[in-house]
């Protein structure tokens, strides 16, 4: 594992510059793939719910946030599960929609155990994008202003944002991020030495 | 009262299986271009981009292991073998994607990846050995 671990949802990999920030990478899946799905950094991600769509939204914004996921009310409930060791942690998020007004919610889960409200039940969108203290900013704002939530402890090796769904309305998220309290965890100089890679000779 | 193992377990199973090794096709690839990309750019530094790449290498196998520990002790394996087949696959597909997936997963932990060329060079040999699955529509 390495963190921190950003995750940009969008339906395009190349859309806006493509580039996602160091510690962030994109999403552009569908479905549950929490279990299945591996970031560039090396993290087990994904939705553990079904039900989720991702949408290209504006190329004018921070890559973050150019994109989104929603999912459906009323009466749902949607998981994005990142897998982390047992420790503190902090997180962001953008819960926003570039292109339309929609609804917004988020909140914290130690796997089933609910920890914090990130952002409460509330229209989101164009110029309105909510941190992870519910602190509404603008698109242009929320790049450098955006904060860091209070430090959670997390144990049961995966951190969950969990999407309560409750009105009959479309719920979007943009971007979550989560950090080790201290800085995130230590990068470690892999185990080197090797010559060539093995085995690449495979076709498949 | 207990629930039964139905065919509606079991058929679960075989598509998380399907799933996790053809995702796993996907996302060796679509890594690999993204670790390219930040060599390319030459951000982050080395030391971090091995890592990235070397705790993929990880949990690809980590992802992998459940599989075979699935196969190896659980007592509804055979069942799962013959949904699997009953569905129309072919069981030595499945070996043998799991063996030249495993294969990738292991080259990745033992590469050398101490400049920025090195990891160009390893991730070139990944998308050359693996190509994004065939999809309806892009995901990768």
């Amino acid at each position: 594992m390495s963190l921190p671990q950003g995750i940009d949802f969008r339906q395009t990999q190349a859309y806006g510059t493509g580039t996602d920030p160091t510690n962030c990478d994109y999403y552009i899946l569908t479905g549950v793939q929490y279990g299945s799905h591996t970031t560039a950094q090396g993290n087990n991600a994904g939705w553990m719910d079904a039900g989720n769509a991702c949408r290209d939204r504006g190329t004018l914004l921070d890559q973050r946030i150019m994109g989104m996921n929603f999912v459906g009310g009323p009466t749902a409930v949607y998981r994005f599960g990142i897998d982390v060791p047992s420790g503190s942690y902090k997180v962001r998020c953008a819960v926003y929609d570039a292109a339309s007004t929609n609804q917004g919610q988020l909140d914290l889960y130690d796997s089933t155990t609910f920890l914090v409200n990130l952002v409460s039940d509330q229209v989101v969108g164009l110029t309105v994008c909510v941190d992870a203290t519910n602190t509404s900013y603008t698109p242009a704002a929320w790049p450098g202003s955006n904060s860091l939530s209070a430090s959670q402890s997390i144990t049961s090796g995966t951190a969950i944002f969990r999407i309560n769904a409750a009105n009959n309305a479309n719920y979007v998220l943009a971007h979550v991020w989560i950090e080790a309290v201290g800085g995130g965890a230590a990068v470690f100089m892999p185990a080197v030495g090797g010559s060539a890679l093995p085995n690449m000779d495979v076709t498949l | 009262m207990t629930i039964s193992q139905t065919t509606f377990h079991t058929l679960r199973v075989v598509q998380q299986i399907m799933g996790r090794l053809v995702q796993m096709q996907a996302d060796m690839n679509g890594n690999a271009r993204t670790w390219i990309a930040m060599a390319n750019a030459q951000n982050p530094d080395v030391a971090t981009l091995a890592k990235f790449m070397t705790d993929s290498g990880t949990e690809y196998n980590r992802k992998l292991a459940e599989i075979l520990t699935y196969k190896n002790t659980n007592p509804n394996w055979p069942a799962v073998v013959a949904m699997f087949t009953a569905m129309g696959g072919v069981p030595a597909d499945a070996v043998t994607l799991y063996t030249q997936l495993k294969a990738i997963a292991d080259g990745i932990g033992s590469a050398q990846l101490t400049s920025y060329a090195q990891i160009i060079t390893a991730c070139n040999q990944i998308t050359a050995a693996v190509q994004m699955p065939d999809s309806v529509w892009f995901e990768g």
